[in-house]
């Protein structure tokens, strides 16, 4: 089949979708520790259309795969009162949804689906195997084959002197089930036969398709009907390939002797009411239509996440474009009062504007937290733990971008949580802790940001572990008595630290803390933890609501303009020469308001020649993040204005390896280019 | 040129469907995704000919070919099965189903069981 892209999207999304959907209905079911009636019949249901779409796809295993299920699942309808194997089931099942969605990840990055599904099959195989064994006693196994009925009445008046015919079918190749085919075929020549029967004469099974398909279907049928009219009716078959109808003598030696004695072999078979009487009955029924309107009525619609994405941007150069033309120089001093209350219109326009594509690209965290419910299920299972998943406010809505950072990092923070967190249960009860330990993931809305913690009531971090690690990769900036405890945990974020040298499946891939700092400070994010020995640690993120369109001071070092994020600015001075001193390792520090902070100069952090070098000349920017807070030194402020962020370009970091305190870019009204400070790795 | 309904649960299959259509005479004049919707919409659009998929939340394609059947005794219903429906497909015949395409099915599958019935 040749697929066109958009239905490859259609097909990961909807895929996904019904993968997302089963993965609740099973953990629905695992807490009653089996599903009923109904969660059967929506997996059976869900199994069966990514078999069909997956087919179509000609992604092999994947229907394979959902095949063995369907099966699976279909012999549990029949029976779903039976005792089954629960727990294999929804770990088999719970293995195949990673299988699709490792495979549909693939798809996405436009990697070939290699995936091999046997395995998994063979499992699923043997389960039904045993399956079979348990449930053989109960009746309902067999399938619920239509009612046999005895021989029917013709439907027309039999004279005796029809004629015999011989017909032979075959179907086209491919059209499959092609003994379901010669079953309709029967339906019809029923309805112009005096009597008939049929070589297959059984027609369940493969063994009737693999005869028919060879040697075609034959039926040999006593009727008034003139073989050209038979031919007709026979040629509205779908999928028939030859047809042909040949008088005999009701004699021959071929003819079954079935007919030839009056015997319709084919009363046995499935009888059914005359459709036509049936239709007649109903026909009054016909009228009474929907009209068109509430057909076509539809309240979502989904979007390619792309073109959201254009819209944003879009949004953001307007922003800017505005500002070129409100700041515009060609105005000059003059007074315009009418153009200033049109720039106003227009800027509270653009505003809402703003507001409601940022609206559109919000999605709850829902499905990312349940996707931690799988792994917390998994992992528990793998060590031997009883950990319990709480979720708080996975309502809670945040960009589609920040959803996409997110997930690593709380893949991250919860593996580590279960792996090196949580005490296994002996441990716990013998602490006086309830064995069964609990991990809670809560998210959350303050007016600016979404946070999201992760608390688990494990053993907690401890400190002197830390220390020793870190001192032994030489991590230490200071010495350890100085380091507050909230200092001290603020280290395993550090590149190249990880306190657990053994590799596990999920945890310690060579990826540390350092990656969920990086990928939460992609959006802006900062994250921190806290700990309290025996008690537990806590993972706190915190995550700006709008990511691409930010307030910012704007300030210049030299020729060089910088902007940093306003929420992140305590105040801006222009300094006492007298504040400022030099530590005895040449740090210099400021006086604010009592406290004292390091003094960063900026024009020696980038290296730039041109700036103001005496401090009475220059600004100074107190600055606090979540982590720290700091002073920077620069020449000018320039005020404060709304920017759109930008990704820095790739070649930037193709030709320098050192971009640390710079998160990003923006082009204001003026043309001019402005670096956006990163404030947690200036220093 | 036939006006055809398509009804299934599976966006994906009914977009792959519209698609293998779209280079045929025929015009897809609604879609339906489970079999409530199919009944209504065939009473409401009266299609030429209906592509019915079996498995569907709400109501089968067996029951809605039913119900379509009872509106309109002649009407041209595809059935859409897989393997493993043959319990099924055998009951949709029973009940009035013109024939029936085994997934997964190729362009000419479908447009060679439209023509018939077109």
């Amino acid at each position: 089949m040749n697929v066109d892209e958009s239905m490859l999207d259609v097909y990961i999304y909807e895929t996904q979708q019904l993968l997302e959907s089963l993965e609740n209905t099973l953990f629905a079911g695992e807490n009653d520790k089996k599903l009923n009636t109904e969660q059967i019949n929506e997996v059976f249901r869900i199994m069966h259309t990514i078999k069909g779409a997956s087919a179509m796809m000609e992604f092999e295993h994947m229907a394979k795969l959902a095949h063995s299920l369907e099966d699976m699942f279909a012999l549990i309808r029949e029976n779903d009162a039976g005792s089954y194997d629960w727990p294999a089931i929804f770990d088999n099942v719970f293995s195949a949804i990673s299988f699709f969605n490792g495979e549909l990840a693939k798809l996405l990055d436009k990697q070939t689906m290699d995936g091999d599904s046997s395995d998994l099959i063979a499992k699923l195989k043997l389960l039904v195997a045993r399956m079979k064994g348990e449930s053989a006693a109960p009746a309902a196994t067999a399938k619920k084959e239509p009612e046999a009925v005895t021989a029917e009445t013709p439907v027309f008046d039999h004279k005796g002197d029809e004629a015999y015919y011989k017909v032979k079918l075959f179907f086209e190749e491919n059209s499959q089930m092609e003994n379901i085919r010669a079953f309709g075929v029967v339906q019809a020549v029923r309805k112009i036969s005096v009597r008939f029967a049929h070589i297959p004469e059984d027609l369940n099974g493969d063994a009737a398709t693999e005869e028919i398909r060879n040697n075609g279907f034959l039926v040999f049928l006593q009727s008034g009907e003139n073989p050209d009219r038979i031919k007709a009716l026979l040629e509205t078959t779908l999928f028939l390939k030859s047809c042909s109808v040949l008088p005999i003598d009701g004699d021959d030696e071929e003819v079954p002797a079935a007919i030839r004695q009056g015997r319709d072999t084919a009363g046995a078979e499935a009888a059914h009411e005359t459709l036509q009487a049936k239709a007649d009955d109903h026909q009054a029924n016909g009228e009474g239509g929907v009209s068109l309107e509430s057909v076509a009525k539809q309240n979502f619609i989904s979007v390619n996440v792309n073109k959201l994405d254009n819209l944003l941007n879009i949004v953001g150069e307007i922003v800017t474009a505005q500002s070129m033309v409100i700041n515009n120089a060609d105005f000059g001093d003059r007074q315009h009062d009418s153009f200033d209350s049109a720039a106003q219109q227009l800027h509270s326009l653009i505003n809402e504007l703003q507001d409601i594509v940022m609206s559109i690209r919000m999605i709850p965290v829902s499905t990312l937290f349940q996707k931690m419910r799988r792994l917390v299920r998994d992992m528990s299972k793998k060590f031997g733990k009883q950990i319990e998943l709480e979720i708080i406010g996975e309502e809670t809505e945040v960009d589609k971008n920040v959803i996409d950072y997110l997930s690593d990092p709380l893949l991250h923070i919860i593996r580590n949580s279960v792996d090196h967190g949580i005490e296994d249960a002996a441990t716990r009860t013998s602490n006086g802790k309830p064995a069964y330990g609990k991990i809670t993931l809560e998210a959350r809305m303050t007016g600016s940001d979404v946070i999201v913690t992760i608390t688990d009531d494990g053993g907690g971090l401890s400190r002197d572990n830390i220390l020793k690690k870190a001192s032994e990769k030489g991590l230490l900036t200071k010495p350890e008595s100085e380091m507050s405890d909230k200092e001290v945990y603020g280290l395993i974020f550090l590149p190249g630290f990880s306190t657990k040298d053994q590799v596990t499946e999920f945890s310690g891939r060579g990826v540390g803390m350092d990656v969920v700092r990086k990928n939460i400070g992609v959006i802006g994010g900062s994250v921190t933890v806290d700990s309290t020995p025996g008690m537990g640690t806590t993972h706190t993120i915190r995550i700006p609501l709008t990511l691409t369109i930010v307030d910012g001071m704007k300030f210049n070092v030299g020729k060089m303009n910088f902007i940093v994020p306003t929420v992140s600015v305590r105040s801006a001075v222009k300094p006492d020469v007298k504040d400022i001193f030099t530590d005895p390792e040449g740090n210099e520090m400021i006086m604010l308001l009592g406290n004292v902070y390091s003094l960063i100069r900026l024009s020696r952090f980038f290296n730039i020649e041109d700036a103001v070098t005496d401090l009475a000349d220059g600004m100074v920017m107190h600055i606090a993040s979540e982590e720290r807070e700091f002073c920077i030194f620069f020449d000018h402020l320039d005020g404060e204005y709304q920017v759109v962020v930008k990704k820095l370009p790739n070649y930037l970091k193709h030709c320098s390896s050192s971009l640390d305190g710079v998160s990003g870019c923006a082009i204001l009204g003026d043309g001019s280019i402005n670096l956006i400070i990163d404030v947690n790795s200036v220093q | 040129m036939a006006k055809i309904m398509i009804v299934d649960d599976a966006a994906f299959m009914r977009i792959t469907i519209k698609n293998m259509l779209k280079k045929s005479v025929h015009e897809v004049v609604g879609e339906a995704e489970n079999g409530k919707l199919a009944v209504e919409r065939y009473r409401a659009l009266s299609p030429d000919i209906v592509t019915m998929d079996i498995t569907m939340p709400e109501m089968d394609g067996l029951q809605a070919l039913r119900e379509i059947i009872s509106i309109n005794p002649g009407a041209n219903v595809i059935m859409v099965s897989a393997m493993g429906q043959e319990a099924m497909v055998r009951e949709a015949i029973m009940s009035g189903a013109k024939g029936f395409i085994v997934k997964p099915f190729k362009e000419e599958g479908i447009l060679s069981a439209i023509d018939k019935l077109a």
